[in-house]
């Protein structure tokens, strides 16, 4: 019985991480433009395809398809910001959130109009997935990584907002954008930086995502930020580690819940899940780690 | 191809005699869901390429396609529906869930017209009992019992049940009615467990199966890919050798591509609507339809092309394009042409087809047909 629990413990783990490395992408854009967005699931699709399409094309070595999925999604992040999010950028909070389900909505119609609707093969990354038996336990090598990534990425965000000038350009940023462009830091850049770091964590994410499913769909990006959107909101929005710990126990409540759940009741997991995340809310409507006077602080 | 030939064209060219008379257009219309969640099930293709195939031949009614997509919309695909109508379908098509197809149903009472859905599976739309109704696959209660023999047969002898509320019957009660089926024969199921639609990692499930005991040989679900894929890859890795089983589900190209390991995807059987990528009848069609540039991709395009090719050898048996009499001819002792099997009938059931239910597993990576009839017994589901 210990050993089953372990063997849980470290699948909810696993969870966590992948909601928290998607959550963190959601948070830095919110921290500096407060936009929820919706389209970074797409975000990621659209580096799982631009990697089926160098796969195609020849380029399918592992390490290629990491750095060339990584590129491809910040790219597509970067472009979205300036053809979509950049004209809406002073409209009111609920025009940001609107055009980021237009655009999510977009790309998954093209995804299906133009490639397919029907799932694409890619086990190039599949490599990755391997299973290691220690003791008892079963551990994939890809819940390890997909582990240890998430705590560098919280590190190293840390790291960059704390230490670098332009890090803490975008600090400053979230708290007060007018104040930081009087001081003459220019605006579309630490706009642009933010989503730069969205679209890393968005290809970081797609190579796990890619690694365990060896396969591409159009919606592939879409569940799991909504996931993520929970994530934040349970942890604080306006906090980066509230974030990462938001996405953690999503996935503790998630797997314990799928463990302890009758099979009868399986039907119940999603509504329970978030009968939870109501309560946790009713208990701190401001998230676990977010605040009502600093609402909108990023530090750690 | 050539086998094609015979048995789709060929026998809608013996019926032909009456069509002379026919002057009038075959108008079918497809609220089909190109886009949004349904769209990896659509039938859209396939139905272009077989009409296209038709009205080459020049025998009978010309047939017209009316082609709209619902992006998935239940509510938008009635209000095709009723437009379809309107311009004067004898037969239309939604969404292949009931919230979709009760209302067409209803609507289409009006016309006379057959709401006829080629990829339904769902028990429900029979139990509704809608004498405009057809379904053009069987319903999932057969392919779970059929799937069952041949697992049985595979040397299964104790399942573990994998169930999802999220796509309704098909997830949920399709394994039951396996499990029915697979008890009846002399199996145990030994567990159910739960899952969502969409699952990316299956480690609690795994750990689940892990600690039961006895331990399982066999793993049941009617999931989607690359859920599936996933799954198989993981047990696989967990150091499961039992085998995996499955559904219609199963049935895509990218199945072998996701799993790659030709030993992993020998301990795979599913059920489906007819054999893919084993050389047969219905790869000939598929590869004849690419050949003319229809972006058809597998299943669920031969199911749309048995719509259109049945609809149209009805028409022709009938003697007429009116609603009524087509439905009677399709519902003729003795059935009609299909891609997907060479003779579907709807004479017995009415709303549901009888036709065989092939069982696909894999030799050295390769799709083969393990089994292909109707199953022996079936559970009671109505």
């Amino acid at each position: 019985m210990t050993e089953y629990l372990i063997q849980q413990l470290l699948n909810a783990l696993a969870f966590g991480a992948e909601y928290a490395l998607i959550a963190l992408g959601l948070a830095v854009v919110f921290s500096i433009m407060g936009l929820v967005n919706f389209a970074h699931g797409e975000v990621i699709a659209a580096s799982a395809y631009a990697a089926l399409l160098f796969a195609g094309l020849g380029l399918g070595a592992p390490l290629l398809v990491i750095g060339l999925a990584i590129a491809a999604a910040i790219a597509v992040s970067v472009t979205l910001e300036r053809v979509a999010f950049r004209p809406v950028r002073n409209a009111p909070v609920t025009t940001g959130l609107l055009t980021a389900f237009g655009v999510s909505i977009v790309l998954q119609n093209l995804f299906q109009l133009l490639i397919s609707p029907r799932p694409q093969a890619f086990p190039a990354l599949n490599g990755l997935n391997a299973t290691w038996h220690i003791g008892p336990w079963a551990v994939s090598s890809l819940q390890v990584m997909e582990l240890v990534v998430a705590l560098l990425a919280m590190l190293a965000l840390g790291g960059f907002l704390g230490r670098s000038s332009l890090g803490i350009a975008m600090r400053a940023a979230s708290r007060d954008f007018a104040t930081v462009r009087l001081m003459g830091i220019q605006a579309n850049r630490v706009v642009a930086a933010a989503f730069v770091i969205s679209g890393a964590l968005a290809g970081i994410a797609c190579v796990f995502i890619l690694a365990r499913r060896g396969g591409v769909t159009p919606d592939m990006g879409f569940s799991l930020v909504l996931k993520a959107f929970v994530a934040c909101v349970i942890g604080g929005f306006g906090s980066l580690f509230g974030a990462a710990a938001g996405g953690m126990l999503l996935g503790f409540i998630e797997v314990g819940l799928l463990v302890l759940l009758p099979q009868e009741m399986g039907g119940l997991k999603e509504a329970l899940t978030y009968v939870i995340v109501t309560l946790i809310l009713v208990y701190r409507p401001e998230g676990l780690f977010g605040s009502r006077r600093d609402l909108g602080d990023k530090e750690f | 191809m050539k086998t094609m030939k015979r048995t789709g064209l060929g026998v809608a060219m013996t019926l032909a005699l009456p069509a002379a008379a026919i002057a009038d257009d075959l108008r079918i219309g497809i609220a089909a869901s190109l886009t949004g969640a349904y769209a990896p099930y659509a039938e859209v293709e396939g139905a272009r390429c077989m009409a296209d195939r038709l009205n080459a031949a020049g025998q009978g009614p010309k047939i017209e396609l009316m082609i709209e997509d619902t992006r998935s919309e239940p509510q938008l695909s009635v209000t095709i529906a009723q437009k379809f109508l309107d311009r004067g379908a004898q037969v239309v098509t939604g969404i292949p869930f009931p919230d979709s197809l009760i209302p067409i149903a209803q609507i289409a009472e009006a016309t006379g017209a057959t709401v006829f859905s080629a990829p339904n599976t769902q028990v429900e739309m029979q139990i509704a009992g809608f004498e405009n109704f057809i379904a053009g696959a069987v319903p999932d209660p057969v392919n779970g019992a059929a799937t069952a023999e041949a697992a049985y047969a595979a040397g299964a002898r104790n399942v573990v049940l994998l169930k999802s509320a999220d796509a309704g019957s098909w997830s949920e009660m399709l394994p039951e009615w396996f499990g029915q089926s697979f008890e009846h024969l002399g199996g145990t199921v030994s567990g159910r467990l739960s899952h969502s639609i969409g699952t990316s990692d299956w480690s609690p499930q795994i750990a689940q199966i892990r600690a039961m005991s006895p331990a399982p040989d066999a793993v049941m679900i009617s999931s989607v890919l690359p859920d599936i894929g996933i799954l198989i890859r993981q047990l696989r890795a967990n150091g499961f050798n039992g085998l995996v089983i499955g559904s219609d589900g199963f049935d895509d190209p990218s199945l072998e591509g996701t799993v790659t390991d030709p030993a992993t995807l020998e301990q795979v059987i599913f059920g489906t609507h007819g054999p893919t990528g084993t050389g047969g009848r219905i790869d000939d069609f598929l590869a004849d339809c690419r050949s003319k540039g229809f972006a058809v991709q597998g299943i669920f395009d031969a199911l749309g092309a048995d719509m259109v090719l049945q609809t149209h050898a009805a028409a022709m048996r009938a003697g007429s394009v009116d609603p009524v009499a087509i439905r009677q001819a399709l519902r003729a002792e003795g059935g009609n042409p299909g891609i997907t099997a060479e003779v579907i009938s709807y004479a017995e059931n009415g709303g549901a087809p009888v036709k065989t239910v092939p069982v696909i597993g894999f030799r050295n990576g390769k799709r083969v047909v393990l089994q292909d009839r109707v199953p022996a017994f079936v559970p009671d589901w109505r």
